[in-house]
């Protein structure tokens, strides 16, 4: 059985101007012990899909629609208790994720709370002190002590990353771990998780709006645009035949073949507030037709993992 | 949404604006309108209760309490509004050129607010009267010297963040000089802070002022001031409630409604200052 | 906390104490007509005068004054009272403990009222408990608080004669001084509960917008820790700065309060003071005021380094 089943998961803002649409009807599935790449531009949904999962939508303006069960358990109820526990979560910002009056080492305790209830904070301590060190934290026993701001923002990721795995959780769910952060310390955060990936119990998606990342850590990729899952495929069949023009555009922009200009997707991404077209690529796709304003295509099956949202795929 | 309009929106606000309005009638209309002598001592009318010919009824000399507090809001606004004018006028003043002034004249200048400041109002206000002796025209540089120091931090911030800012350094590559600048640009993006400051701290001084007169310190008698009307109800609370509850209805209107016009104004204009409570 | 930076401080608190002696001293210079003739009043002899003048050491020059004052002010010793013959200091810390009991109690019912108020507003924001809570304490923070004063006086001690109208109380009868206490208190402290609960939910609700609470919600911490351990302790620094601030005008309404309820206490004390002329008990009683607040002020910026590690490594760096 999978571990996270999402089945035509919606969310809606409830705004002054109107009503946003920040995802329509996202059906995806993640086996155990698989990494799935969650990939789109900004604003497509991703942070949105994530704060769901975990149901941190702030409450009040956010509708969610459609079912979401972790291991059979659904999560529109039980997210709460999952959370810290089968559910956690590295937040995008490290500067600003962390409480900057409380030590490094009570927060790393306050995390494990919700997984080891009852369990002497000495205990608890200590395994903080031994993950920071297996996440590539120097003297990790003097970090304890410290405050967030004492650290740089590579460090608070590293800390911020440990804190996820020390609840040991079936499901990690990453928001753009390193897109707040340099390149070069970037390419150190990424080389810690593909370090860590083998040592993963449990599944992982991880956010990014950037294919090339995605590709080296990920088993799977789904791509997110405006709210609509468009395709979905193992990696290395993604990225071999991609289906959705979507797609395809993403990864000529981000692959350079040499041809001198810059390939760009022409047009903007809609407003998610007005009516939209039939198909949410419609305006901006090369192969639109009348079929595509008209009616939305579904995500179809294409064989060998691959689902591609497309009348033409 | 514009200012006005955002504070017609709020129900605070609202409420407030009508308050003010009731009161600033009643300062500037009551002494008009009424035909009583607020000076007019009628001993055997007194401690009346309200009737249609005294709404507020009478003190403890039969004057008539409306007359007499429509007297005092009057004298009360006109006090505050003298005591804020030249409070804005020092505090901005100094304020202004602690910012653009050489170090040590900006830093004694701190020093003096910092001295000012670390009495309480009321305190500062008492040891000035206690050299000084009480009187009329004292109370407004005595209430406006211990707000000076607030304006004159704020006016300096204010004035600070706009030294290093972009078009001010435009203005000097321009060749413009430092008086220019400040009344042509700096003075009049500061205005908005020192409306919000204003609109708040006017119940302040009219409170302090009621306080000062209250012990016999600031209006004096038989001037009608909230305070003093508030102190003749206190010294015969025993033979009726009325004039306490006269002066002290007024001067409840009064402060509330400044005080929640005051921060509808401060959220329409400003709402990052809302961290100020 | 390095040494360097409590020393720095003390030293800035120090000088603002030094620059007040000397508007105080100086307001003395300014005193118009005679002191010494306008304390005795009535009964002014010239001889009565002259030797107040001598004893007040009025007919030296200036710098002279200057330096007698502040060595008593340095020394503690405020001098000798004219018309009672008492040591000022005598007088002044007579009647101090009445004045922070006064202060105390008022803040303590203020935070142990207004805390649970905020906190409440700030978790049920919109409801109309919270919008009832901010009119009432914009009712009760605007309102002078001598007329909060008279007003309790009036409805409980007059009218309901519930509490006593005036006094401390009996000096060995605790529970008499505390009935004493009470409407006093309240008339100060009412005000206060509301600035504290307004301030409070602001500041918590700023705080529990920020990421790193998102961060311990999505880790499984919630609900009453949440709010109680974390929120409360970023929510706090903010608090604090505005509640030093204020204690200025605690200190204002304290005076109110004893003067109100016949309260022995500085208050009464200075302004008895003020009254009879007697400007060196005046002089004394303002001084032993400033340096309460002042000295709350620096309890306050300590409590904050305390609180707030970025404000240590800032004041550190300095």
């Amino acid at each position: 059985m999978s571990l996270l089943d999402l089945d035509g998961v919606t969310l809606d803002y409830l705004g002054r101007n109107g009503t946003v649409r920040a995802l329509d009807r996202v059906c995806l599935t993640l086996g155990r012990g698989r990494i799935l790449g969650l990939v789109g531009e900004s604003g497509s949904g991703k942070s949105s899909l994530a704060l769901a999962i975990m149901g941190l939508l702030p409450p009040g303006t956010a509708r969610l629609g459609g079912r979401m069960t972790l291991d059979g358990a659904d999560l529109s109820e039980r997210a709460g208790a999952c959370r810290g526990r089968s559910l956690a979560m590295v937040f995008q910002d490290p500067m600003s994720a962390l409480n900057p009056v409380f030590t490094l080492g009570s927060q790393l305790v306050d995390a494990q709370r919700a997984r080891f209830p009852g369990a002497p904070r000495r205990v608890l301590l200590e395994r903080a002190r031994a993950m920071l060190g297996r996440t590539g934290i120097a003297e990790p026993e003097r970090r304890l002590r410290a405050y967030p701001h004492e650290l740089s923002g590579g460090s608070r990721q590293r800390v911020l990353i440990a804190m996820a795995l020390l609840c040991e959780p079936d499901l990690l769910i990453a928001d753009e771990p390193v897109t707040a952060l340099d390149v070069t310390i970037a390419a150190q955060i990424m080389a810690l998780f593909e370090e860590l990936r083998d040592g993963l119990a449990g599944s992982m998606i991880f956010i990014s709006h950037s294919l090339a990342l995605v590709s080296r850590l990920c088993d799977e990729v789904a791509v997110l645009y405006a709210g609509t899952l468009v395709e979905t495929a193992p990696t290395s069949t993604l990225f071999a035949a991609p289906r959705h023009p979507y797609t395809r555009a993403l990864i000529a922009c981000e692959t350079d073949e040499g041809s001198g200009r810059l390939p760009v997707i022409p047009g903007t991404v809609p407003s998610l507030a007005g009516p939209a077209a039939a198909c949410v690529f419609a305006p901006r796709c090369p192969l639109c037709a009348d079929r595509c304003r008209a009616e939305a295509p579904l995500l179809r099956d294409l064989g060998g993992g691959q689902r591609a949202a497309c009348h033409f795929a | 949404m514009s200012a006005l309009g955002e504070i017609r929106a709020g129900a605070s606000g609202r409420l407030g604006a009508v308050l003010v309005l009731a009161v600033l009638g009643y300062g500037l209309l009551g002494p008009w309108l009424s035909p009583w002598d607020p000076a007019g001592i009628m001993v055997p009318d007194r401690f009346a209760g309200p009737s249609w010919s005294h709404p507020f009824g009478t003190d403890q000399l039969g004057r008539d309490l409306a007359t007499r507090g429509a007297y005092a809001t009057r004298l009360a606004l006109g006090l505050a509004i003298a005591t804020v004018t030249v409070a804005l006028a020092g505090g901005v003043g100094l304020g202004v050129a602690c910012a653009f002034a050489p170090s040590r004249v900006a830093r004694s200048i701190l020093i003096g607010f910092d001295v000012l400041a670390a009495f309480p109002s009321l305190i500062l206000a008492l040891a000035i009267i206690a050299a000084f002796g009480p009187g009329l025209d004292r109370l407004v540089p005595i209430i406006a010297a211990s707000l000076l120091p607030h304006f004159g931090r704020v006016a300096r911030a204010q004035a600070l963040g706009f030294r290093g800012s972009a078009f001010v350094e435009a203005e000097r590559a321009l060749g413009a000089g430092t008086a220019r600048i400040l009344f042509r640009h700096v003075l009049p993006n500061m205005l908005g802070p020192l409306v919000v400051l204003v609109s708040m701290d006017l119940p302040v001084v009219v409170t302090l002022e009621a306080g000062l007169s209250f012990l016999g310190l600031g209006v004096p008698p038989p001037l009608a001031s909230l305070g003093t009307l508030l102190n003749d109800g206190y010294a015969n609370l025993g033979r009726s409630p009325g004039p306490v509850l006269a002066a002290g209805g007024v001067l409840v209107v009064l402060t509330l409604g400044f005080t929640l016009l005051g921060e509808a104004l401060r959220d329409a204009i400003d709402p990052r200052l809302r961290s100020l409570p | 906390m390095r040494l360097g930076v409590v020393a720095s401080r003390l030293a800035a608190t120090l000088a603002v104490l030094v620059a007040a002696m000397a508007l105080l001293f100086a307001l003395t210079l300014a005193i118009p007509g005679d002191p010494a003739a306008a304390m005795l009043g009535p009964r002014a002899t010239p001889e009565a005068t002259a030797s107040i003048t001598r004893q007040m050491g009025l007919d030296q020059p200036v710098p002279i004054r200057l330096w007698r004052f502040a060595g008593l002010l340095a020394t503690g010793d405020f001098g000798t009272d004219i018309v009672s013959g008492r040591p000022i200091r005598d007088m002044v810390f007579e009647v101090l403990p009445f004045t922070l009991a006064l202060a105390g109690t008022a803040i303590g019912l203020a935070l142990a009222l207004g805390f649970p108020a905020g906190i409440h507003a700030a978790t049920h924001p919109g409801r109309i408990s919270d919008r009832l809570l901010a009119l009432v304490s914009v009712a009760f923070v605007a309102v002078p608080n001598f007329v909060v004063a008279i007003g309790l006086l009036l409805v409980f001690s007059l009218r309901l004669r519930w509490l006593p109208v005036q006094g401390a109380g009996e000096t060995d009868d605790l529970l008499d001084q505390v009935r004493h206490l009470a409407l006093p208190a309240l008339a100060i402290g009412l005000g206060w509960i509301g600035y504290i609960a307004r301030l409070v939910r602001a500041s918590l609700l700023e705080v529990l917008g920020q990421p790193y609470i998102r961060t311990a919600r999505a880790f499984g911490i919630g609900g009453f820790r949440l709010t109680w351990k974390l929120a409360l302790r970023n929510a706090a620094i903010p608090t604090l700065a505005a509640l030093g601030v204020g204690f200025g005008r605690l200190l204002g309404g304290a005076v109110f309060a004893e003067i109100i309820f016949a309260r022995p206490g500085l208050g009464t004390l200075i302004f008895q003071a003020i009254r009879a002329r007697n400007y060196p008990v005046v002089q004394a009683g303002v001084f032993v005021t400033v340096l309460l607040f002042v000295a709350t002020n620096l309890v306050v910026d300590a409590l904050f380094l305390w609180l707030d590690p970025r404000l240590r490594a800032e004041a550190e760096r300095l």
